[in-house]
């Protein structure tokens, strides 16, 4: 693999060493305990929005009639197109070569399965009675019940579980040769058993590895295949509705769009974040700054071509109550939701048209950081604005946010913080046997037989 | 010297990570003296070849599954509204195909990826934590930096000699050679 420089390949062989002693004796412990304690901190907040929710019902989310899908749906969306993001990206990654690869992979595919749990937690507290959950899914009964399979209830549940399926799949078989090695580098008997029970009994031979190879490429089509369907189906979804301004046949396409390019802002931040905090500025190279940056860009520019053709195509030939969405959006009285979008979402991204912004770390994270906000209110804005006026002046009803929903979304960002700080804590950051991979390829094609 | 008394397992030899033991294989399949088996921190799609690992079937299982989930979840949702509950709802047809089609998607994929996970653990024989091969001196440096082969005597009749004698003859040349007790 030419064009490899030395300095790479030192930094490659120590990454292994580098990865197994951010496990083991990290430098930043004090930091990350007080993330960690922010993180529980809000998940307490959670379980009591959680125990009121569950005392009082959805209505203390200030959900109404006609208003019955706010900020629940939101979140769910918001997290679910994170992972949905997430899995997208870690399967682009997949046809990358592992240089570029390694350092970002686990990151991707952690983010989506932390996210997708994270989403999963809201269509289970938004049915008013959540401890019949299940009733969501067939499963033989004596009252000769089935869900209505002819209503898109059915396709989430589904889509969720065929979604944590894939991605807990993708995250744990890859994860193996990393915890086999951290197995083999562990310092003491407690650190041995766990991880080695955790690596399955990884021994690393040439058919585990081609099966593991296989298995990894199978399990990112299959991320493929669920992120277009989850998208596409909650995009159908919104379309089997009478609601005006969901039926635009551009949906689907905008709901991936808009779910991968913020799938690629959280991995973007993150990464960052990770970078600074581990200090692993020669693993998580300048060149991986520069890719993040040029993929935002890209997926942004996808996302904005999706809004204006939205616009376009319901200027052009909606129907009065479509147009009257479109009015709403731009000056009603939630308007500052599209504002929002376009000052988060949409325009901060063309400062990384300027290679030097694109190349710079913070400028990245914070460009990041503002399209997932704006990414939020994209969700925020096709709910509610199209939800609290339909097609009757009798049906319309304002919405206000309120606290305990808000509650319920930091408390649940809370839980993935936590769920998140837990596997960069004690699970290998990065894909050791990729990053070596490279680098063991070029050695013994530069010195056969060293 | 407990460890000669104890049943063999296997011969192993040592080699640094990254070099080409397709040579050393190859050598030892002409010899024919039983099962080969290599260990590393690196895939060795070249190596895996050779000594026959037919992972496709990881695939197969898995577009098995992925099959099996769904048309399996299709079918039950037409016996489900055609055969078993018949109910009429905002008048929509009974043999509402489209809307099944989503879910059983959705299903057919996470079928499909358990049914890949169970083959891949299964074909590789995971979970095991007692492999002879742990046996062997210094095979925690096969997830850093070395690599393993080992050959595992089909019979009474091949000595563990013969093996060595043809590891130590053929280049690139071990580090070190071992018997390893099962």
């Amino acid at each position: 693999m030419p064009g490899v420089s030395v300095a790479r390949d030192r930094a490659a062989s120590a990454a292994g060493a580098r990865v197994a002693g951010i496990a083991f004796h990290p430098a930043w412990k004090r930091r990350w305990l007080l993330a960690f304690a922010i993180c529980c901190a809000l998940v307490l907040m959670l379980l009591v929005a959680l125990l009121a929710l569950f005392y009082e019902g959805v209505g203390l989310w200030g959900n109404n009639i006609p208003v019955t899908w706010a900020l629940d749906i939101v979140g769910y969306d918001w997290w679910i197109g994170i992972g949905c993001g997430g899995l997208m990206v870690s399967a682009w990654l997949g046809l990358s070569e592992p240089g570029l690869r390694a350092p970002l992979d686990r990151l991707a595919q952690t983010i989506a399965l932390m996210a997708a749990i994270g989403a999963a937690i809201y269509p289970i507290i938004h049915l008013g009675r959540p401890w019949f959950f299940y009733w969501n899914i067939p499963y033989p009964n004596r009252l000769d019940l089935w869900p209505q399979f002819r209503s898109p209830l059915v396709w989430d549940a589904m889509a969720i579980l065929g979604f944590l399926t894939t991605a807990f799949c993708l995250w744990t078989t890859g994860l193996l040769p990393d915890l086999a090695l951290l197995r083999d580098r562990a310092d003491s008997r407690w650190r041995q058993v766990i991880y080695g029970v955790a690596a399955l009994g990884w021994r690393g031979s040439a058919g585990q590895w081609a099966r593991w190879r296989h298995a990894q490429l199978i399990f990112a089509v299959c991320g493929l295949l669920i992120v277009v369907s989850l998208q596409s189906g909650a995009a159908v979804m919104f379309a089997g509705t009478a609601e005006p301004g969901w039926h635009d046949a551009l949906l689907p396409v905008f709901f991936l769009m808009v779910a991968i390019y913020s799938g690629v802002a959280a991995i973007a931040l993150i990464a960052l974040l990770v970078r600074a905090v581990f200090d692993l500025r020669d693993l998580i190279s300048a060149r991986h700054v520069a890719s993040l940056g040029l993929l935002l860009l890209t997926t942004g520019l996808a996302t904005t071509y999706c809004y204006m053709m939205s616009f376009f195509a319901t200027a052009l030939g909606g129907d009065r109550y479509e147009l009257d969405v479109l009015g709403r959006r731009g000056t009603g009285p939630y308007a500052w939701s599209l504002w929002i979008v376009f000052a988060c979402a949409l325009l901060p991204i063309h400062l990384l048209w300027s290679g030097p912004l694109r190349r710079s770390p913070v400028a990245l994270a914070f460009v990041s950081l503002l399209a997932l906000i704006g990414l939020w209110m994209d969700r925020f804005m096709i709910l509610v604005i199209t939800l609290h006026r339909d097609f009757l002046p009798s049906s319309e009803h304002p919405y206000a946010v309120s606290l305990w929903a808000l509650a319920t979304f930091f408390g649940i960002a809370g839980f993935v913080g936590a769920l998140l700080l837990l596997a960069l804590r004690y699970l290998p950051v990065m894909a050791i046997g990729e990053f070596r991979e490279g680098r063991l390829r070029l050695r013994a094609a530069e010195v056969p037989g060293e | 010297m407990s460890e000669r008394r104890a049943p063999l397992f296997a011969v192993a030899a040592t080699y640094p990570a990254g070099v080409d033991l397709v040579p050393v294989v190859r050598a030892l399949q002409r010899a024919d003296f039983g099962r080969i088996d290599v260990f590393g921190p690196v895939p060795m799609p070249e190596v895996s070849a050779l000594i026959g690992v037919r992972h496709a079937a990881v695939g197969w299982i898995g577009l098995g599954g992925a099959l099996f989930g769904l048309a399996g979840f299709f079918f039950m949702c037409c016996w489900a509204t055609l055969v078993d509950y018949p109910f009429l709802i905002g008048g929509r047809p009974a043999f509402s195909w489209p809307y099944f089609v989503i879910p059983s998607l959705s299903f057919g994929v996470m079928c499909g990826a358990a049914a890949t996970l169970f083959a891949f653990l299964f074909l590789a024989r995971l979970p095991r934590l007692n492999h002879p091969v742990f046996n062997i001196e210094g095979f925690e440096r096969a997830t850093q930096d070395r690599a393993f082969v080992t050959v595992e005597p089909k019979g009474d009749d091949v000595e563990p000699e013969q093996i060595a004698e043809v590891l130590r003859r053929t280049a690139p040349l071990p580090l070190a050679l071992e018997r390893v007790p099962r």
